[in-house]
């Protein structure tokens, strides 16, 4: 169903793009969302990378790797938007507040701790992360997806996760410094 | 369950958390909006892959490159009746509708007058002569070619739609800025290839197309990679010695190469009277 949609789309149908981009925004959205952490910017790089995958259909040589194509749509157009915002030198505050004691122990404070930890990371670690654990992609299908080699693709994504293991590490061992310091002061 | 088992469950959470469920409605909105006045990329024609390395196969027969292109897509330029290449008779053709069609995965293709594969956004018809066959197919990539000889690649046909040449045929950068829009830009840029022999072009008229055609010899002896012209998608390679002939017309504005490629070396088979054939064959409906 959804290749003879791309099929129809590629030759200029829009109707059936409409279909398509309609199935599509969702998570394409999500996916910016969670690159750009920011949910403006997220809308932004969604609405070029769809415009992007209509104008650029008919250079799309298989139609049954159509979701692979758009992944990596909009994982550019993230990174162009992300290429913009340092031009532009906005940068966005890495917010600093302290879980309180009782959320520690809480899913509030595991997804803080998680939150931190992928703010350490490079934007091309964060994308490959989200393309793996949230969006499902194998890696050979993340390694598509980037445009990148498979092997890459899996060195980024063992040093991604290697990367935010030492970032939350790091993370806990000053909290519990700073614990410890509250506590002899 | 191991450390990383335990991080990978934690991220495979927060993202599952964080992601949102849906993009604001606007934005599918405004997409479509925009798509509604937005043209699509032309179906630029990118060479099958035993092209892309051809210098892999050095000293053998090379094929390929060339033609086609755009136009509106309502497509109603048919200009019959028109004369054709140099020195050709216009021929009464059966209408291009009832023609078979290149398969869409290439491979065999029964001789006989065929038109490109559905999807390319000019109509071409042209003759493919027996033990020939589609060497790619798709709406954007259309090419016929011999069937190997000896292992190595026979003389081909392609359609294509160049936008731009290389800088230095040795590289991979093209020219900047890229070559002028006209026919003439396209010929000059290529006729001025470092290295490359070109002949004189001659002007030739297809079905009422004004175009040109010119024959280009790579040089024989190099041990660098040979690139040429480029599609939207990728940059045509040729082999040490390659000859192509090239033709190049404008069709309503945009910029159309056929061109047949054929090796001088490839022994016993005379490329260049079986690129002719289909050369001289094609016709542009629209």
């Amino acid at each position: 169903m959804q290749t003879e949609l791309v099929d129809l789309a590629r030759r200029g149908d829009r109707e059936a793009f409409s279909v398509l981009a309609g199935g599509a925004v969702d998570r394409l959205y999500a996916i910016a969302r969670l690159i750009l952490r920011d949910a403006e910017l997220a809308e932004d790089a969604t609405q070029d990378a769809l415009v992007r995958a209509w104008r650029d259909l008919p250079t799309l040589r298989d139609v049954e790797r159509f979701d692979a194509w758009l992944y990596r749509i909009v994982v550019r157009a993230c990174a162009d938007i992300g290429r913009h915002r340092r031009r532009a030198g906005v940068e966005f505050t890495i917010l600093t507040v302290e879980p309180s004691e009782s959320d520690r122990t809480g899913e509030l404070a595991d997804r803080d701790q998680i939150e931190r930890g992928l703010r350490r990371l490079s934007e091309a670690q964060r994308t490959i992360l989200i393309l793996h654990y949230y969006v499902g992609l194998s890696p050979s299908e993340a390694a598509d997806a980037l445009d990148v080699p498979l092997g890459t693709a899996k060195s980024r994504l063992h040093y991604a996760i290697e990367a935010l293991r030492a970032a939350i590490a790091a993370e806990e061992r000053i909290s519990v410094g700073a614990l410890r310091e509250g506590r002899t002061a | 369950m191991t450390a990383n088992d335990d991080l990978e469950r934690r991220l495979a959470d927060f993202y599952a958390i964080e992601a949102p469920r849906r993009a604001p409605d606007w934005v599918l909105t405004s997409t479509l909006a925009t798509v509604d006045t937005t043209r699509q990329r032309r179906a630029a024609i990118a060479l099958p892959s035993r092209f892309r390395h051809v210098n892999v196969y050095a000293k053998a027969a090379a094929a390929i490159v060339a033609v086609v292109a755009v136009a509106a897509i309502g497509v109603v330029l048919l200009r019959p009746g028109s004369t054709s290449g140099v020195g050709q008779v216009p021929t009464t053709r059966p209408s291009p509708s009832i023609l078979p069609s290149l398969p869409p995965e290439g491979g065999s293709v029964a001789p006989g007058t065929h038109t490109l594969g559905p999807g390319f956004p000019v109509m071409i018809t042209f003759d493919v002569p027996a033990g020939w066959g589609g060497c790619s197919a798709s709406p954007v990539e259309q090419s016929v070619c011999a069937q190997m000889v000896g292992g190595a690649p026979g003389p081909g046909v392609g359609f294509a739609i160049i936008d731009n040449v290389v800088a230095d045929p040795c590289g991979t950068a093209l020219k900047s800025p890229p070559v002028g829009p006209s026919v003439d830009d396209l010929v000059a840029a290529i006729s001025g290839l470092d290295r490359f022999q070109a002949t004189a072009p001659v002007d030739i008229t297809l079905d009422g197309y004004q175009g040109k055609s010119f024959v280009v010899t790579a040089p024989a002896g190099t041990s660098c990679e040979l690139r040429t012209w480029a599609t939207a998608d990728r940059t045509n390679g040729v082999s040490p010695g390659e000859v192509n002939l090239v033709r190049i017309y404008d069709v309503a504005g945009a910029r159309v190469m056929v061109a047949g490629a054929y090796h001088p070396d490839s022994g016993g088979t005379d490329g260049r009277a079986l690129v002719e054939q289909v050369l001289d064959s094609v016709h542009i409906a629209a």
